[in-house]
C-alpha cells in the first residue's frame, strides 16, 4: 500500500497548472517533431531535450515525457495519411492505417492510432508501477542464445506480410536482409559489403531508406493520372472521426492483447519497440477476431501495432528506471535528460528517492494523458490534409522528403540514399513488389543474425545451445511445432477427410 | 499522357539475381563462411544463395506476365529533385527549396502567381522555420552565399 | 493549408534559438573567428560524445570564451567516417572542430586508412577509466580467481563496447592468454546488461556507467586498466599491481583539419584550456561522469594522441 500512497503523492506534485501546460506543450512539439519524416524519436526527444531544462525538474520531466510519447504519437500521423513512416515501429502502423486513410476514414484511423497508443502507455505504465524492478530483472534472462530463438520465432510469422504473390515477398524480404549485412559486422568488429565506400563503412540508415521507398516512390506513383488518387471527396468531419460503440470494442481487445505482449518486448534487452509493434501486429493477425480483413485497413491492424508500439516504449523504461540501462537509443537521451536533473537512475533510486521516483511515474501518466487529449484535438486539422489535392502535394511531399533525408545524418549523401531508394521502391511496387516485408527484415534481421552468431560464439560453435538454456528451449520447440504442424494438419486431413483448415489458433507468441 | 513500357518485371529478378550472387561471391570469398560457429558471411551467402534462386523463380513467372505502364511524368519529380539538390548547392537550401516548389506549381501545374506563391512561400517558411530554425538542422548555405561571406 | 500554418505558428512560437548573425569587424591582434564555427560530432545526438561537446560549447558561450555562434553538426554516415574524412580534407579551414575521442581514433586508423597527419589535434579535455567487472553470483571473486581460471582452460567470454574497450581485451588476449571471446556490444550499457543476466563472464566498463550497480554491490569490480587504482566503490588492483604490462586510459579530445592555420590552433588550444579551466567544466562534467580531469593542450595532445595510434596501427 505504501507505493499507492507515493503514487497518489506523485500525482500530487504532477498535476500543478504549470506542469499541465508545459506537458501540453511538449505534446504539441512532440506531435510536430514525431510527423515529421526523417525525425524520429531519438532525435526528436534529443534535440527538444535543452527546452526542458528551463524549468524545475518535475515540470522539466513532464514536458521530457510528454514530448517522447507525443513523439511515438506523431510517428503514426504521417504513415496513416500520407503513408510515409515516421521511424520504424510505424511502418507497421502504416499496413492498415493508410489503407484506412484512402477509405475515407483517415480520422478514425488516427483517433484508432492515439486511442491505443494511449492505452498501450497507460497498461505499460501500470505493469511498470506494480512489478517495479522485478520486471527489470526478468528481462535480464533474455541473453543472445534467448533472443535468437525469440526472434526465429518472430521470423516465422513474416510468412502472411508477403503478399497476393509469395515469390516477390520473398525477393523483397531477403533483399531487406541483404541490405542490412552492409556496413560493420559487429561480431567479429570488422566491416563487411562496403565496397570500399566510405558511407557504407556504417551501413545503410534506415530514416533516408524509408522516406525513399515509401515516401518518394509514392510521389512518383502519384504523377500517374489513372490513379484516381485526387483529393479525397468525403466529409471529413470531427464527427466522422470519433469512433462508434461498436468500433470502440473492436478496438479494445486488440489493444489490451497488445499492450501485455508490447510491455515485455520491451523490457527484453535490445528488442526495443519496432520488433513490439512487429509482434503485436502479428499476434493479431494470428489470433484477432477480425484477422481475415487484417492488411486491407481495418482498426484492429492499427490498433495492434500502435498499442505494443507505445507499451514496448513504457517497458523500456524499466531497465531504465531500475537498473539504469537504457534499452534504447531514445533511453539513452532520457537517461541524459535525467542526469541533468542530478538523478541517477539505478537499483538505489527506488529505494533513495522514492518520492521522485514515483513521482516520475506518475508523471509520466498525466503527461500520456495531456498528450492524448491534445492528439486527439488536432485530429480535425490533420485530416484536412487528404483534401489538398494532389497537385500541391507532389512538390510539397518532394520537398519534405529531400529536407527529412537531409536531416537524417546531415548530408546530401542522406537525400542520395532517399532517391535511390525512392526509385527502386517505385519499381518494386509497380511490379507488385511489397516494400513493408523489406523494411522490417532490414530493421529485424540483423538482431537476429547478430545474436545468433554470438550464441555460437558463447558456447564455441556447438549449436546445443540453444537446447541447454530453458527459455530457448522451449521457444525453440514451440519454434517447430509452429513449423510442423501445417505437415501434421496434412497428415491428419488425409486419414480424416473432412476437417476445417481454419481451426487451429496458434497460443500468442509470448515469450517464457 | 504519355505512357512508355519498361520491362522492369524481368529486369527486377535479373538484377536481384546478381545482387544474390554477388553477396554470396563476396561473403564466401571475403568474409568466411565458419569458425567456430558462423562467420561474416555465413548468413549473408545463405540468404544470397535463396535470393538468386528465388528470382529465377520470379523470372519465369514475370515472362508470363504483361509489362507494367510507365507514364514519363513518374520521372518529373525524380529529376526536379536532383535538380533541386544540385540548385541548393549553389544558392543555398532554402532558396532551392523555393524554387522548386513555385517553379512546379507554376510551369508544371500552370498555378497562377496568385495561388502558386502563397502556398511555395508558406511551405518555404514552414520548412525553414521547424528544420533549420527549430531544430537547427546545419544545412548548407550554398557557394554564393559562403563566398560574400568570405 | 491550416496544418501549415499551425505548423508555422508552433515553430515561430518555439523557435528559441536565432541564427545571430554576428558584425564582422576586422580582427587586430590575435586571430579570431570571424564567422560561425561548426562543431562536428561523428555519433549521434543525446550520446557521450554529444554530451560532451554539448558541454563545451555551453561554456564557450556563458563564459563568453567564444563569442561567435557554434553549431553542433551530427554527421553519422558511415558511422562517423565520412564525416572524420570530411574535417580531414579541409584546406585553410579555421571554423571546423571536431569531437576525436580514442573510440573515434580507433576506426580512423583500423579502418578508415586515415592517421593523425590528416588532422590538428587541439587538445585532451579528459580522461575515462575503464574497469572490469564480474557479476556478484560469480564464481571468480578476485582477478587472481580469473586469471587462474583461464591458466586452467577454462573459457570466458568478456562482453565490452564496440568502440574503446576492445583493446583491453586484445591486451588481456596477449599478456595473460587463455581461452576468452570478446562479445562486442553497441554500447557500455548493453554490455553491462549481458553481465547482469550472466550470459558474458565479465565486461569492461566505464566507471560513470556503472557508478550504481556498483554501488549497490551488483556488480564487483575486479581489476582496472588505469595507471592507478580508482576511489570507492571501484576500488580494484590494477594490471600492474598484478603483474601484467597493461595501461591504458581512453581520452576525450578535440581536433581541427590537417590545414587548419597556425593561428587558429593557437586559439582553440588557448580556447580549450579557458573551458578546462572553469567550475562548470568541473562540476557539471568531469566530477559528473566520474571523469579524470587531466587538460593537455594542442602540443602535448598531439604527442598523446600519438601513443593511441601507435597502439592502433599495430
Amino acid at each position: 500500500m505504501e507505493t499507492l500512497t507515493l503514487l497518489l503523492q506523485g500525482f500530487g506534485t504532477a498535476l500543478t497548472i504549470q506542469n499541465f501546460l508545459a506537458a501540453a506543450a511538449g505534446a504539441l512539439l512532440g506531435l510536430v517533431v514525431g510527423a515529421m519524416p526523417g525525425i524520429g524519436s531519438l532525435a526528436g526527444v534529443a534535440l527538444l531535450l535543452p527546452l526542458t531544462f528551463k524549468f524545475n525538474p518535475v515540470t522539466g520531466i513532464i514536458m521530457l515525457s510528454a514530448i517522447y510519447y507525443a513523439n511515438m504519437y506523431g510517428g503514426s500521423y504521417s504513415s496513416i495519411l500520407i503513408n510515409i513512416p515516421g521511424d520504424s515501429p510505424a511502418v507497421m502502423t502504416a499496413i492498415d492505417g493508410h489503407p484506412m486513410a484512402k477509405k475515407g476514414e483517415p480520422g478514425k484511423a488516427l483517433f484508432t492510432s492515439n486511442l491505443s497508443s494511449f492505452i498501450g502507455g497507460t497498461i505499460g505504465i501500470i505493469i511498470l508501477t506494480i512489478t517495479g524492478p522485478a520486471l527489470a530483472r526478468l528481462g535480464l534472462k533474455f541473453g543472445p542464445v534467448e533472443m535468437a530463438a525469440l526472434l526465429m520465432v518472430a521470423m516465422t510469422s513474416l510468412g502472411w506480410l508477403l503478399g497476393d504473390n509469395p515469390t516477390k515477398g520473398v525477393v523483397s524480404t531477403l533483399i531487406g536482409v541483404l541490405i542490412a549485412t552492409i556496413g560493420f559486422d559487429i561480431v567479429v568488429g570488422t566491416p563487411r559489403y562496403d565496397f570500399g565506400s566510405l558511407h557504407l563503412l556504417g551501413g545503410v540508415s534506415f530514416i533516408p531508406l524509408v522516406i525513399g521507398m515509401f515516401g518518394f516512390s509514392q510521389v512518383m506513383e502519384m504523377m500517374e493520372p489513372a490513379k484516381n488518387g485526387d483529393s479525397i471527396d468525403m466529409k471529413l468531419s470531427l464527427k466522422d472521426s470519433i469512433l462508434n460503440k461498436s468500433e470502440m470494442r473492436r478496438l479494445l481487445g486488440p489493444s489490451i492483447r497488445s499492450s501485455f505482449l508490447g510491455t515485455i518486448i520491451g523490457i527484453l534487452p535490445g528488442a526495443g519497440a519496432t520488433t513490439g509493434s512487429f509482434l503485436g501486429y502479428m499476434t493479431e493477425k494470428k489470433v484477432g477476431k477480425n484477422k481475415d480483413k487484417m492488411g486491407t485497413g481495418v482498426l484492429e491492424g492499427v490498433a495492434a501495432a500502435e498499442a505494443a508500439n507505445n507499451s514496448a516504449a513504457a517497458g523500456a523504461f524499466a531497465p531504465l528506471l531500475s537498473l539504469g540501462i537504457p534499452g534504447s537509443g531514445t533511453g539513452a537521451v532520457l537517461l541524459g535528460g535525467l542526469l541533468m536533473y542530478g538523478l541517477t537512475p539505478g537499483p538505489r533510486l527506488f529505494q533513495n528517492e522514492p518520492e521522485f521516483t514515483w513521482g516520475l511515474i506518475a508523471s509520466l501518466y498525466v503527461a500520456n494523458m495531456i498528450t492524448l487529449f491534445v492528439a486527439l484535438s488536432i485530429i480535425p486539422f490533420l485530416i484536412k490534409i487528404l483534401k489538398v489535392p494532389v497537385k500541391i502535394m507532389v512538390p510539397i511531399i518532394t520537398a519534405v522528403c529531400i529536407m527529412g533525408a537531409y536531416s537524417a545524418s546531415n548530408s546530401l549523401y542522406g537525400v542520395m540514399l532517399m532517391l535511390a531508394s525512392g526509385f527502386i521502391g517505385f519499381h518494386l511496387k509497380k511490379n507488385n513488389y511489397p516494400i513493408a516485408p523489406l523494411l522490417l527484415a532490414f530493421v529485424l534481421a540483423p538482431t537476429l543474425e547478430r545474436d545468433f552468431r554470438r550464441s555460437f560464439l558463447i558456447s564455441d560453435g556447438s549449436p546445443w545451445i540453444f537446447f541447454q538454456k530453458p527459455i530457448a528451449c522451449g521457444l525453440i520447440i514451440f519454434l517447430l511445432l509452429t513449423i510442423l504442424s501445417p505437415l501434421f494438419r496434412k497428415l491428419f486431413a488425409m486419414t480424416k477427410k473432412k476437417r476445417p483448415p481454419q481451426g487451429v489458433s496458434d497460443s500468442t507468441l509470448s515469450p517464457a | 499522357m504519355k505512357t512508355l513500357k519498361l520491362n522492369t518485371r524481368l529486369i527486377i529478378p535479373v538484377l536481384t539475381f546478381a545482387v544474390g550472387v554477388l553477396w554470396v561471391v563476396y561473403g564466401l570469398k571475403n568474409y568466411g563462411w565458419w569458425d567456430q560457429g558462423p562467420g561474416s558471411g555465413f548468413f549473408p551467402s545463405i540468404i544470397g544463395i535463396i535470393l538468386a534462386g528465388i528470382s529465377i523463380i520470379a523470372l519465369l513467372e514475370g515472362i508470363k506476365m504483361p509489362a507494367p505502364e510507365y507514364v514519363k511524368a513518374s520521372w518529373y519529380p525524380f529529376i526536379a529533385a536532383f535538380a533541386t539538390v544540385g540548385l541548393a548547392m549553389i544558392i543555398g537550401f532554402f532558396p532551392a527549396m523555393f524554387l522548386f516548389l513555385e517553379g512546379w506549381l507554376k510551369i508544371y501545374e500552370k498555378y497562377s502567381w496568385k495561388k502558386s506563391l502563397p502556398i511555395s512561400i508558406i511551405t518555404t517558411a514552414a520548412l525553414y522555420g521547424i528544420f533549420a530554425m527549430w531544430l537547427m538542422v546545419p544545412f548548407p548555405a550554398g557557394v554564393i552565399f559562403n563566398a560574400i561571406r568570405g | 493549408m491550416k496544418k501549415l500554418l499551425t505548423l508555422v505558428l508552433m515553430a515561430a512560437l518555439a523557435s528559441t534559438a536565432v541564427f545571430a548573425e554576428g558584425q564582422q569587424e576586422k580582427a587586430e591582434g590575435p586571430w579570431t573567428p570571424t564567422k560561425g564555427v561548426e562543431w562536428v560530432v561523428t555519433s549521434s545526438a543525446g550520446g557521450g560524445s554529444s554530451i560532451f561537446t554539448q558541454n563545451i560549447v555551453e561554456i564557450m558561450k556563458n563564459e563568453g570564451i567564444v563569442d561567435k555562434n557554434i553549431i553542433i553538426n551530427y554527421k553519422t554516415d558511415g558511422g562517423g567516417a565520412v564525416g572524420r574524412r570530411g574535417v580531414s580534407m579541409m584546406k585553410n579551414e579555421a571554423h571546423t572542430l571536431l569531437t576525436f575521442n580514442s573510440g573515434d581514433l580507433q576506426p580512423f586508423v583500423q579502418r578508415e586508412g586515415g592517421d593523425l597527419d590528416g588532422l590538428t589535434p587541439l587538445a585532451v579535455m579528459a580522461l575515462d577509466g575503464q574497469i572490469l567487472l564480474v557479476n556478484m553470483d560469480s564464481p571468480y571473486k578476485s582477478m587472481e580467481d580469473v586469471i587462474a581460471a583461464l591458466k586452467s582452460g577454462e573459457r570466458l567470454i568478456i562482453g565490452g563496447s564496440k568502440s574503446d574497450d576492445e583493446a583491453i581485451y586484445d591486451a588481456m588476449k596477449a599478456e595473460i592468454g587463455g581461452d576468452m571471446e570478446y562479445l562486442r556490444s553497441d554500447s557500455t550499457g548493453e554490455a553491462l546488461t549481458q553481465l547482469l543476466g550472466g550470459h558474458v563472464d565479465m565486461a569492461i566498463a566505464k566507471p560513470a556507467a556503472s557508478f550504481d550497480l556498483v554501488s549497490t554491490g551488483e556488480l564487483v569490480p575486479m581489476v582496472t586498466a588505469s595507471a592507478s587504482r580508482f576511489g570507492e566503490p571501484f576500488d580494484a588492483p590494477t594490471f600492474t599491481e598484478l603483474g601484467y604490462d597493461i595501461e591504458f586510459q581512453i581520452y576525450r579530445g578535440v581536433v581541427g583539419p590537417a590545414d587548419m592555420p597556425a593561428e587558429a590552433v593557437a586559439y582553440w588550444s588557448d580556447a580549450l584550456a579557458k573551458v578546462a579551466a572553469t567550475d562548470t567544466w568541473k562540476n557539471e562534467y568531469i566530477n559528473k561522469f566520474l571523469l579524470v580531469d587531466n587538460h593537455l593542450d594542442a602540443d602535448d595532445a598531439k604527442v598523446y594522441m600519438q601513443k593511441f595510434e601507435d597502439m592502433y596501427s599495430k
